[in-house]
């Protein structure tokens, strides 16, 4: 996947507020954006990501690391 | 011989807590927020002197109006918030009913799964000549383990039981069942408050005294089981997702359900989701959204209905039911 792509998928999913969202934009994840990150991972990425591992996650860049890199273009 | 659903009979505490007064409690949630993403309204929520064994009593009676008290053979109790240790909420069922003393009576403890749970019971006493008429109630008040700032919990859960006739027929009604267990996400979803494991509760933490849910990993679970599960009960019972009539799931939240059934293919038109009126109501979510669909005809005699519940434990169930 292109990532321009991923991460304009991912403003609409996780409802981000600010369009200009990059590699280095901080992710605030509550309990009901990891709902909608867990099933974005799953249907896009075919990943099963665990909850002990969203705890770390907060910015665009740790997400892709945690996605992998190779997954994108 | 077999077993089948005469009737089912709802009953919800009287208070009712909507989405604004959740939102002047927690200002940096919005009711239209709370709606849009969990898709509840109204949670019907017992008083401090109101228990799980009340709300069984007043379904079990509104059951009773229509049917023989002198019949009932057997009287199952689900519930997570019993009213003692003991006797069995069953037992005092028994006397408030007044039902016969040569019945059989227990307690179960499930959650979201309990109501599968209670047909399986409830068609195996049947079908193996020890009871005819079985009484089967599940009732739930979660919200006396919630504490009053866990605002998910508190948005998500109502309180809620309903009562539910099973009897024997000459016809199979009551299909085949999958049940699975998988105790290792016990922690997932638990109260450890009031067993034996903690007993100083007074010194225990917030977490342990209160409902803990980890709602990201239970979301996980449910994609992990729900798919097969619907995939292997299809399988026992000779049939497709194709010659199922509709489908009701365990209505646990919005979000979580709608992924399930867009994963799985399901026709939105043959999918329950409703919570708006009662929100999560555990073990009782089945029986209240089955009731809705028998009295507004979304499901219909000679349907086949799939049945699915997932939850606390992990515990899971589904079975198909003729209506």
């Amino acid at each position: 996947m292109k990532k321009e792509i991923f991460i304009k998928m991912l403003v609409n999913e996780l409802e981000l507020e600010n369009d200009e969202i990059n590699d280095q934009s901080i992710l605030n994840l509550t309990s009901l954006k990891q709902l909608s990150l867990i099933s974005f991972l799953d249907e896009h990425f075919s990943l099963r990501i665990k909850a002990v591992n969203l705890k770390g996650i907060d910015s665009v860049e740790k997400l892709i690391l945690l996605i992998g890199r190779d997954k994108f273009e | 011989m077999g077993s089948y659903i005469h009737s089912i009979e709802c009953y919800l505490p009287q208070t009712v807590i909507d989405n604004y007064t959740l939102e002047k409690e927690f200002p940096e949630w919005s009711a239209e927020k709370i709606f849009e993403k969990i898709g509840i309204l109204n949670r019907h929520i017992v008083s401090s002197n109101e228990t799980a064994l009340d709300l069984a009593y007043n379904a079990a009676e509104k059951i009773l109006l229509d049917f023989d008290r002198s019949l009932i053979d057997f009287v199952i109790l689900c519930t997570q918030s019993p009213d003692y240790f003991l006797p069995t909420g069953a037992c005092i069922l028994q006397d408030m009913l007044k039902l016969r003393k040569n019945i059989g009576a227990f307690d179960f403890n499930l959650g979201c799964s309990g109501y599968i749970y209670g047909l399986a019971l409830s068609k195996s006493l049947i079908n193996s000549k020890i009871a005819s008429n079985v009484l089967l109630i599940v009732s739930e008040t979660y919200s006396k383990h919630i504490h009053k700032l866990d605002k998910s919990n508190r948005c998500i859960f109502g309180d809620g039981a309903a009562a539910s006739l099973i009897l024997s027929s000459q016809e199979e009604k009551i299909h085949e069942f999958v049940l699975g267990t998988d105790g290792s996400g016990r922690e997932n979803l638990i109260v450890k408050k009031g067993g034996m494991r903690i007993i100083d509760s007074d010194n225990a933490s917030i977490v342990e005294n209160y409902l803990y849910m980890n709602g990201p990993e239970i979301f996980n679970f449910t994609l992990d089981i729900v798919p097969d599960l619907v995939e292997k009960v299809l399988f026992k019972n000779n049939l497709s997702l194709d010659q199922i009539d509709y489908c009701i799931f365990h209505q646990a939240n919005k979000y979580m359900l709608e992924y399930l059934r867009k994963k799985m293919k399901i026709n939105p038109a043959q999918f329950y989701l409703n919570m708006l009126e009662t929100g999560n109501t555990v073990s009782a979510t089945i029986p209240i959204a089955l009731k809705d669909c028998l009295n507004n005809g979304i499901v219909k005699t000679k349907d086949k209905v799939l049945l699915v519940g997932f939850g606390v434990g992990y515990s899971w169930g589904a079975t198909i039911i003729t209506i």
